[in-house]
């Protein structure tokens, strides 16, 4: 239940930001990333991203982002997640920028040892390595440095929470970190 | 591990600061852990505007909640977020939070360490870390925004760290009404 309301409340959240409005703001930014992304720090992936960002003042904006990438955690699985972020970015004199999202996606493993399954018989047979489609809720925060003022072109040290509901009736949480890149187009 | 990855995420969370035009505002409300098992909070807020429809409120939130025959609960806390106001009156806000949360269970309360050594509590408070995020949707009576009167709906995502597994939430719903004064 407690998934289900969490996943319920993260919707309304994601589906009210993207509600448009005319305001006298400047154009969004359209940026794209490349980064480095591990899970549990030291299994290694990568994270491709399309952020779309707010200015709503000269150093605070609302960026939204989607995310696509992979990672694999050996002698377990190797997983695929495409997920969507909302947050706020606070960007100070000195260049540095601090930001915080939440966000919400699919995490799609691939288990890269045999699977075993025992049927109602109690009989032993070999499963699927495909893990199925699982919902990915995220919290994440970000530390890092405006590489142009104008084009708020950046690199950043992204720590990020994510949960694998369900995962035997509950939410597996993960931890990753993320090196990433970003480029104002 | 991954607890302790929590505590800081949400540390840097809180530490992302304020701005110009400044509300006080108070709140209250219901709260609901499981959306059911009743209790209230009370808010005093730091409201920081960005521009007209933009702020970050900076909150400290006093709570508890009573989850019938087995515990309850006090909780303390300060969250750190935004709000985006818009032209229909509506709004939604985010924000991340990190304070305790002191638990009264009604009957002995067993805790497993990693050694498999239990202890047991009665009758004392068992103290916990609280991270949390909260997310929210509601409604601002008042057109001038150096008089809010919120109407809010909020769904309130926390932790009992260190007595409860990471993977176990709690969610509580809130719902209640601010002033700015």
């Amino acid at each position: 239940m407690n998934g289900k309301m969490l996943i319920a409340g993260l919707l309304v959240f994601l589906a009210a930001q993207s509600y448009s409005q005319s305001t006298s703001l400047p154009a969004p930014h359209i940026k794209v990333g490349l980064g480095y992304f591990s899970e549990m720090v030291l299994y290694p992936g990568l994270v491709l991203e399309v952020e779309r960002e707010k200015m709503q003042s000269d150093k605070i904006s609302l960026p939204q982002r989607a995310n696509l990438g992979f990672y694999n955690h050996p002698r377990n699985h190797m997983g695929f997640f495409f997920d969507i972020h909302q947050g706020t970015r606070r960007y100070f004199k000195s260049g540095f920028m601090l930001e915080s999202a939440v966000g919400l996606g699919a995490l799609v493993p691939f288990y890269n040892k045999d699977v075993w399954k025992v049927d109602e018989n109690g009989s032993v047979s070999k499963a699927s390595k495909f893990g199925g489609v699982d919902l990915m809720p995220s919290i994440t925060l970000g530390i890092g440095f405006r590489l142009n003022k104008e084009t708020n072109s950046l690199i950043a040290l992204r720590p990020k929470i994510f949960w694998q509901f369900p995962y035997n009736q509950r939410a597996l949480p993960h931890s990753a970190f993320q090196l990433i890149y970003v480029h104002t187009l | 591990m991954n607890k302790i990855a929590v505590i800081f995420l949400f540390l840097i969370g809180l530490a992302t600061s304020a701005y110009s035009q400044k509300n006080w505002n108070l709140g209250a409300g219901y709260f609901g852990q499981q959306a059911t098992y009743p209790g209230a909070v009370l808010q005093l807020e730091y409201e920081s505007f960005v521009n007209e429809n933009l702020s970050l409120p900076l909150r400290a939130e006093v709570g508890f909640y009573n989850h019938n025959k087995s515990h309850n609960v006090l909780t303390a806390d300060i969250q750190r977020g935004y709000r985006k106001y818009f032209s229909n009156s509506l709004f939604v806000e985010q924000s991340f939070g990190l304070g305790v949360m002191l638990s009264f269970y009604r009957e002995k309360f067993w805790h497993e360490h990693e050694d498999e050594t239990l202890t047991y509590f009665l009758n004392t408070p068992v103290v916990d870390f609280m991270p949390s995020t909260t997310l929210g949707l509601g409604y601002n009576l008042s057109k001038d925004r150096h008089s809010n009167d919120l109407l809010w709906v909020r769904t309130k995502i926390s932790w009992q760290l260190f007595s409860r597994e990471l993977s176990k939430p709690y969610f509580g719903l809130m719902i209640g009404y601010t002033h700015s004064f």
